[in-house]
Parts: C-alpha cells; structure tokens; sequence
C-alpha cells in the first residue's frame, strides 16, 4: 500500500494494492472510469480525502464506473464512491456479485442518514419545556416517594417483627458512626476559624465579649445542621443513590419486585429511619466539635478561658436553639433521604445514567436543604432570641 | 508451511497458585476458524486473554500477528489492536453510548474516517450485522441478546480486522437467534476473509463454523484437529462432551447427530 496520487494513468499496476480511479475515453464518445486495488479501510484510510476528491472529478465526466477490478471493497470504500455519485448508484455500474451487497445497503440508507443526523436536536423551547416538566415530575414523585413511606411506615409499626433492624441500624452505622471523624474535624477547624476571623472584627469595636453569643448562635442555630447535612448529602446521599442505582443496573430491583417486595418499605424506610436517627446525633456531634474548635481560637484569639467561654454560652444560648438545630438534623436527614433514593430509582441500566444521577442526587440535595434552612431561619427567627 | 497468524509457546498461567495452563502449545493459521472448547474453569478465556495481551503468561510466549504479546508498547499495541476485532460474551457494549456510537468509537479513537463521512461507513456496517437503522440511535440496555451480539460483531469489524476473537459468540441466545447468529459469522467471515478464534461450548456453533477445535484439558491443548477427528479422540471430557449434551445443554437435538451430519456433507457447503 503506497501513498502515491492515484487519479493519473501513469504507472498503474492492476494487481497492486493501491487504490487506484483510472478514466478511459470509450468507442462511443463516452468516458469509462475504472477502479483498481484494495478499496477497504484499512487500505485507504490514510488518503480518503485524496480518493474522494479523485472520484468527484472523475464522477464529473464519468458515464460508465467499472469495479470489476477492485480487489478488495468494504463499507468505507463504496461510501467514498457514493458521496462520490452523490449518494446514487450510477446508471451503468459495473460490480463483482460478492461486493454487490454494500452498494444494495448504501442504496437503503439514503433517507436513513438523513434522519439519523436530525436525530437528538431539540430546541431551547424544548429543552426548556422538557426541564420544567423534569423538575415537577421530580416534585411530584417525590411526594409520591414521601407518601408510600410514611404509609408503610405506619404498616410497620402494627407489625413491629417486619421492621427491618438489620437495615435500619446498617444506615445509622453508615451515616452516623462512620461520618463521626469528618465531622468532628470539619466542624472544629470551622469553629476555630469563625472565632479568630470574629474575634478581629469585635476586638476593632471592643465588644470581645460578644464572641461567644455570636459562636453560640452561629454554630448551634445554623452552622452545626448545615455542615452536618452537606456532608452527609455528599457522602451517604450518594452512597444510597449509588447502592439502589447499582441494584436497578445488576436487576436487584425487579427481582425485589418479582418476590413480590415493596422497593419503598426494603430500601427507603431503611434509610429514612435510619437518617432520622443518625443525623441529629450528628449534628449534635458537629455542634460539640464546632464549640471546642471555637474555645480553642478564643484562647488563642482573645485570651478567654475555655471554662468561662463555656459557662458564657450556657448564660446566653437557650437550650432551644440546640434542639432547633438537632431538629433541622432530623428534617435535613428525611431530606436527603428521600432525594437520594428517588433518583436511585430513576437510574437506568447503563453508566452513564449512574454517574449522572448521583451528581444529580447530590447537587438537588443540597439544593433543597439550604432552601428549607433558610425558610426555617426566617420562619423561626424568633425562637429562642 | 506457512507462519501461524497466532503462535501459543509453552504458555504456563498462574493465579497465585493456581495452575491454569502448563506447556500449552497452541498454532492458528491465517484464513482459518479455530474453536476452543473445554469444561467450565479450564482455562479457556483465559487463553483467550493472553492472545489480547489482558494477561501476562508466568512462562512461555504469545505470539498473534506476528507481535509477541508480552512485549507489545502502548503505541505498538494501538496498532496492533486495529488489526483484531473481539467480541465478548455479554457484548461489552459501551452502555452510556448509542448503537451507532459504539460501532464509531473504534474509527473515532483510530482517527481513520472523516466525521463527515463516517454516518455510511457505520450505518453500512450495522445492516452487514443485520442491525435496523432505526436501532442505531437505541442505548445497550434496550436492545434483546441477539442484537447486542450483532452490535458487538459490528463494532469488531468496523476496522476491517484480520483476526476476530468470540467468546461464547451465542451463549445466552434461543436456538433461532442462536442460529442467526452463526450463520452470520460464516458470511461475514468470507466477506471479511477473516481469520476467526472462538470459545465455545455449542456443539451446534462447533460443527457449523469451526475448521478446526482445540480441546483444552489437563491445563494443556489435548488436541487440536478438525471436528470430525476430535470427536473420535480417546478422552473422557471429549467423549462427555459429545455424547452426554443433553443433560449439561438441555439442547434439542443430540449434537453428535449433528457432527455426524456435518461429516457427511462436503466442505463447501459447511462453510
């Protein structure tokens, strides 16, 4: 196989391998082109513009196309010759009966390309008409998720031997003992860090003092639920959506269905009792490690001594701000829960809808706890001032 | 004689300390359909791997057209790998690409084909499989056995390779698709001039397909001869295999029948 211009008559060797497009003037006035060598792939791949541009010129003049002497022919030589003959088979061809098949399947295809190339462009109306019907059938869906819970939930607890323990304490142990080290660390490096940047700007207006109501409430009422919820959207949200994404792609879902189980009561009760438990202890956790990272930067900060910061927001936090935040928890886990297994449900048996579910998961998830955080601040604003 | 497309050396394949394969000679000759048969966990795809070069050998070598696999570059092994089409058991379709995606992957990655003609080239490709144009937008998972196996054929020859390797070309299929299936790989394999390797445990694939069967036993290639000397050979796993079927396959025929029959027709015709 050469690289040589092959359009020329010059030096041409029939039995060669090189793709060869030769045109000859025939007895009657017409012009005959004759192709030769090996037109598959693997031959011209390296010069298919070059062969393409050689066949538009000789299809230009051509009245005759003699493929007699091709020796070898494949999908990707006859479609060089059929953009060559603009996508029709020219009226008088010649063709060996075994390479007749690609010609016959080129022929088929005309309209097909066509369609093929519309396929999957849609424009922005669509798109946005398909986003906003996504976002309320997500909605609604996960009302429908919510619901189907809370029923079976109630089935439950008339048949306390059906509550599935294993399950349920497997969730506690994943969302809670597990997700303890990186919270306490995140939430005492927070603490430390709220303290020194407040303590500067107090000690400018010399109400030092103040650092520990604003630590208190800060880390208590908001920032104790929030860290806790991020995390554990981002790390147990995606396990779960991950787990019962797996399970649609392995069959796992309808073989629960074919044994006649119930997807909510097997997967979603599980996890949302097990949120529900795990979360504000948790938070709680979060909470204590937040206020000694905060006691830690006020010693170093301002002088304060961890005892008199500690008994400083005794003093002025009200114990109801701790379980507004222990609450958030408990809100902020069902949240999580039921977005993460919802889209777990609407994974589709192939890795790509896996991968794009789970970001899916985790992005809606904290999407919905920072807005039910802040409808909660401004609902509650004056609980516990 | 001519050199082996495919040259198995004293192989010996280890798992920890498992023994999979011991001086395992194997040749496979251009032009030529070799059928790998064995029992379950001798070894098979595992040979089948370390002729793609996904297994290293502990000793011996391989060789498949004309490249050692042990000592194969990255660059080299791209190029290498141009030159041979597989498909797995399960397909192995890419599942977040289209039918038509997953025959183009091999063009796109090769950089062979302009984009703008590449629509013909697959599209052309999936009707030699018997793939509806209308499928090739379709994902994997929505597409029945019989169709994927026939994706996968697409994307395989795509390249026009020299060498095809099959792993279990119709397990999973019912006997029509798995007839279909067969009798797409004998013409594809002419229009291709292809020089094929397959595992397989269907005796009906055997004696429709194959010029030659390997039988590995005893961590080694027992005998390596046309269907017809094969099941004349002294062996209890061969005489199992070909006289027993029924309660290992639940097959519907008895497949020594069908090796029989195959005998008896000319060469011509089983082809």
């Amino acid at each position: 196989m050469g690289a040589q211009t092959s359009c020329q008559t010059a030096a041409i060797n029939p039995d060669g391998d090189l793709a060869l497009v030769v045109s000859h003037a025939d007895a009657d006035g017409g012009s005959r082109v004759t192709l030769y060598g090996r037109w598959d792939i693997r031959a011209i791949h390296e010069r298919s513009c070059e062969l393409l541009s050689c066949l538009r010129s000789a299809a230009t003049h051509a009245t005759r196309w003699d493929l007699t002497q091709v020796r070898d022919i494949d999908a990707a030589g006859a479609t060089l010759m059929w953009h060559a003959w603009n996508r029709r088979r020219p009226r008088q061809l010649s063709v060996r009966t075994e390479d007749t098949w690609v010609f016959e399947n080129l022929a088929q295809l005309a309209s097909a390309v066509q369609d093929i190339s519309q396929l999957g462009r849609t424009g922005m109306v669509a798109r946005f008409r398909r986003t906003a019907v996504d976002i309320l059938s997500t909605s609604v869906d996960l009302l429908g998720l919510l619901g189907a819970a809370a029923i079976d939930c109630l089935v439950l607890l008339r048949c306390l031997t059906d509550i599935p323990r294993g399950e349920i304490t497997a969730t506690i142990f994943r969302t809670g003992a597990q997700a303890l080290a990186i919270s306490g660390l995140v939430g005492f490096l927070i603490g430390i860090v709220l303290c020194y940047l407040s303590g500067q700007q107090l000690r400018e207006i010399g109400a030092e003092s103040y650092i520990v109501n604003l630590t208190g409430f800060a880390v208590l009422r908001e920032l104790g639920p929030i860290l806790a919820a991020i995390l554990n959207a981002g790390r147990s949200g995606s396990a779960m959506t991950a787990q019962i994404g797996v399970m649609r792609v392995t069959g796992e879902l309808e073989a629960l269905s074919v044994l006649g189980i119930s997807h909510v009561r097997r997967l979603v009760v599980p996890k949302l009792i097990g949120q529900v438990v795990a979360l504000p202890l948790v938070v709680a956790w979060t909470d204590l490690t937040a206020i000694v990272g905060a006691m830690a930067g006020a010693r170093l900060q301002m002088g304060i001594a961890p005892g008199d910061f500690l008994r400083g927001i005794i003093q002025v936090v009200p114990l109801s701000n701790v379980l507004f935040g222990v609450g958030k928890g408990a809100l902020f886990g069902v949240t999580v829960a039921l977005i993460s297994c919802h889209f777990g449900f609407r994974i589709k048996p192939d890795s790509e809808s896996l991968a794009a579910g789970t970001t899916r998961a985790v992005v809606t998830g904290l999407t919905a706890v920072l807005i039910i955080d802040a409808v909660l601040a401004v609902a509650f604003s004056h609980l516990g001032m | 004689m001519a050199i082996p497309i495919i040259a198995v050396t004293r192989l010996e394949t280890r798992f920890d300390d498992a023994v999979i394969h011991r001086d395992l000679n194997l040749e496979v000759q251009r032009g030529e359909t070799l059928a790998i048969i064995g029992s379950s966990g001798s070894g098979k795809t595992t040979l089948l791997k370390l002729m793609l070069g996904l297994l290293k050998p502990a000793c011996g070598t391989v060789r498949v057209l004309d490249s050692d696999m042990s000592a194969l570059t990255a660059a080299s092994r791209r190029r290498w790998a141009t030159r041979c089409g597989v498909v797995f058991q399960g397909g192995a379709l890419f599942s977040a690409l289209s039918v038509f995606d997953n025959v183009a992957l091999p063009v796109r990655e090769a950089r062979w084909w302009p984009e703008e003609l590449l629509d013909e080239l697959v599209l052309v490709t999936l009707r030699t499989t018997g793939i509806n144009i209308k499928d090739a937008r379709k994902l994997p998972a929505e597409l029945s056995g019989g169709m994927v196996k026939r994706v996968a054929l697409a994307r395989a020859l795509v390249l026009k390779p020299d060498l095809l390797f099959m792993d279990e070309p119709t397990a999973g299929l019912d006997p029509e698709q798995s007839h279909a299936v067969v009798a797409l790989i004998a013409r594809l394999r002419k229009v291709f001039k292809l020089t094929v390797v397959m595992v397989t445990h269907d005796v009906g694939t055997l004696s429709a397909l194959a010029d030659r069967v390997a039988v590995l036993a005893e961590q080694r290639i027992i005998v390596a001869a046309p269907l017809t000397e094969v099941v004349r050979f002294p062996h209890p796993f061969i005489q199992h295999f070909f006289e027993e079927p029924l309660e290992r396959d639940a097959a519907p025929e008895r497949p020594l029948a069908q090796v029989r029959a195959a005998e008896t027709r000319p060469a011509s015709e089983r082809a």
